[in-house]
């Protein structure tokens, strides 16, 4: 391939005596084949490239099958989408009953308003729609999703899964995890004994324990310490487990914003006559958060993906409910498809986080010059 | 205005201030002087309750300060300060700067925060980048910043700590012409500074200190051609080379 690649260039590199050259020309030649060297380097790699592509893309694309029934209807050359096509709606509402799935999309359409207007520059209200967001979207997702109050008939979170449940998941995870986390970083700097030592006893132990091995013990041996016949919500107790563990990460990340906002900061505000409160939400954790924003996506990303987790309480989130999906006898054989599909679903909503947060670094730094 | 008596303070084993005493009357303006390690910033921290005195008593308007007390915050409202590295809060505007104390601290509404915060900044001459960042600014122009945000809570006593050490050579004049046209509106003020010049043209009274203690208190024209100690006379001589 080398070889081949070694011949195109004085080709190449001829043409412009031939033909005027195109701006697109210019430009390749300028900055894909400005030496030998480089250019081998260029079209090995493009030469590789393309041999991925050519084993990848006939499975993936031109030998695939999208629609059937069950796994005999693909014929084995390609994936067999079908099986994702075919189970789609329950990997997205995992059983929530048919007749009530308008109100799992009313609640992810809720999100997704809530969060483009919070997101995109130049919509108006940024502080009223992250108010509303926060304190009143909550309740109204829970009474859409969970119900049986005001009209709407109960649907149990045994019910839940899928795409659906990751979100609730993840997203009441980044929500609780956040206050904690900033209360638990507060704490570990108090000068108060008890206070202090509350918020090192707590962030150390939850650190420490692997998460698998705490949701474990929260569902079989939980209930042994509990009265006969009283039952905990699996969906409630994984939520409680992955905010435990978040909010321990995530007050490291704080304590470390807070500790990079100088002295000069607390005693100028501390001259001015601010206490302990008002310096702390005015002065401190405006200057803090702006530095901690890498960190607090790191952390939101990783959360999202240990919602995975929760497979061990028994919970059908998006990646389980997959797995389950592809051991069903009519569908023996299309792993693979699956994992991809869970794959691409989880990267696609950690890239958008990363890509937001970059965003944001950008224009902070954009105010600061 | 200010009293302190017999003030003592420790670092550790150190010891950073040794019988403090010292009466500031209102509209006075004092300059606080001395080699550096002697204890000036020490002194004037001690009067806002920065920093913790372990002996003696100070009184602000008759009220006594104590960094550990209640009512710390209260007195402190009413005690401007300006730090060496102005401290300006990065995150808000020059504008915002001055506001947010008088809105959080003093229930101000922000048309009239605004009103007072842009007076402010008209008699610093600063008020064309009033909605610039801190960073935006040159030195100068943070100190002087630094200095209407310590006014905007109306204080009744200005305290400087070395405000133009941390300053270009250029600049120095700019936050002192701001300094002297305050101290020109009968503002109390104590600074500590090695600018002579400032300490002649405003001062009172020169206060010179030496290893945590009050060596010599003078009128400037006093201080500096008949200085009573050796060592005020070596620190004089190094100043003014």
């Amino acid at each position: 391939m080398t070889m081949r690649a070694a011949t195109t260039v004085p080709e190449f590199q001829d043409a412009p005596r031939e033909a005027p050259l195109h701006g697109w020309m210019v430009w390749a030649r300028r900055n894909l084949f400005p030496t030998p060297f480089d250019t081998v380097l260029n079209l090995t790699v493009a030469a590789l490239f393309a041999w991925v592509l050519a084993l990848v893309l006939p499975w993936v694309l031109f030998d695939a099958t999208w629609s059937g029934d069950s796994r005999a209807d693909c014929d084995g050359r390609g994936a067999c989408w079908a099986f994702v096509v075919n189970r789609f709606d329950q990997f997205i509402y995992g059983f929530y009953p048919l007749d009530e799935r308008w109100r799992v999309n009313f609640a992810i359409a809720g999100l997704a308003l809530g969060l483009t207007a919070l997101l995109v520059r130049g919509v108006p209200g940024k502080r009223v729609t992250g108010l509303l967001m926060l304190l009143v979207y909550p309740l109204l997702a829970f009474w859409l999703l969970k119900g049986g109050f005001l009209g709407l008939p109960e649907v149990a979170t045994a019910r839940w899964g899928g795409l659906m449940l990751t979100l609730v998941i993840g997203v009441s995870g980044i929500v609780l995890s956040f206050p904690l986390g900033v209360a638990l970083a507060l704490g570990r700097r108090s000068g108060l004994p008890v206070i202090h030592g509350f918020s090192v006893v707590f962030i150390e132990l939850w650190r420490g324990l692997p998460m698998v091995t705490v949701l474990f013990m929260a569902i079989v041996m939980l209930p042994y310490f509990l009265p006969a016949g009283m039952k905990l919500d699996s969906l409630g107790l994984a939520v409680a487990g992955i905010v435990m563990f978040q909010s321990a990460y995530l007050a490291e990340i704080v304590r470390g914003g807070l500790q990079a906002v100088s002295k000069g900061q607390y005693e100028a505000a501390d001259a001015l006559g601010f206490g302990y409160w008002r310096t702390t939400f005015y002065i401190v954790l405006p200057q803090a958060i702006r530095i901690m924003i890498p960190g607090l996506v790191n952390n939101s990303i990783s959360l999202l993906k240990d919602t995975t987790l929760v497979m061990v309480v028994g919970l059908f989130d998006l990646l389980n409910i997959v797995t389950a999906g592809s051991s069903d006898p009519d569908w023996l054989g299309t792993a693979a498809e699956g994992q991809v599909f869970v794959g691409l679903v989880f990267w696609t909503m950690c890239f958008g986080m990363s890509r937001y947060s970059q965003r944001l670094e950008r224009s902070v730094r954009s105010r600061r010059h | 205005m200010i009293r302190m008596t017999g003030v003592h303070k420790w670092f550790g084993a150190f010891q950073a201030l040794d019988d403090i005493n010292l009466k500031v009357a209102q509209g006075e303006q004092v300059v606080v002087c001395g080699p550096s390690g002697s204890g000036k910033s020490t002194m004037i921290r001690c009067i806002n309750g920065l920093e913790h005195h372990q002996r003696g008593t100070i009184e602000v308007g008759g009220q006594s300060v104590s960094a550990t007390g209640a009512g710390i915050e209260e007195i402190r409202r009413d005690i401007g300060m300006v730090f060496q590295s102005f401290n300006l809060f990065p995150h808000l505007t020059v504008l915002q700067n001055l506001t947010l104390a008088p809105m959080k601290l003093r229930r101000m509404r922000r048309p009239d925060a605004d009103e007072l915060g842009m007076s402010l900044l008209r008699r610093v001459h600063i008020e064309e980048h009033a909605s610039k960042l801190p960073d935006e600014l040159s030195g100068g122009q943070q100190q002087r910043v630094a200095i209407a945000r310590a006014l905007a809570m109306t204080p009744r006593v200005m305290l400087f700590d070395e405000p133009t050490s941390a300053l270009d050579p250029e600049m120095v004049k700019e936050v002192l012409d701001v300094m002297v046209d305050l101290a020109e509106t009968g503002m109390t003020m104590i600074c500590v500074t090695h600018e002579m010049g400032f300490a002649r043209a405003v001062a009172d009274r020169v206060v010179f200190m030496c290893d945590g203690c009050i060596v010599e208190q003078a009128t400037p024209d006093d201080f500096f051609s008949v200085p009573s100690t050796d060592r005020a006379r070596q620190f004089i001589q190094q100043v003014i080379h």
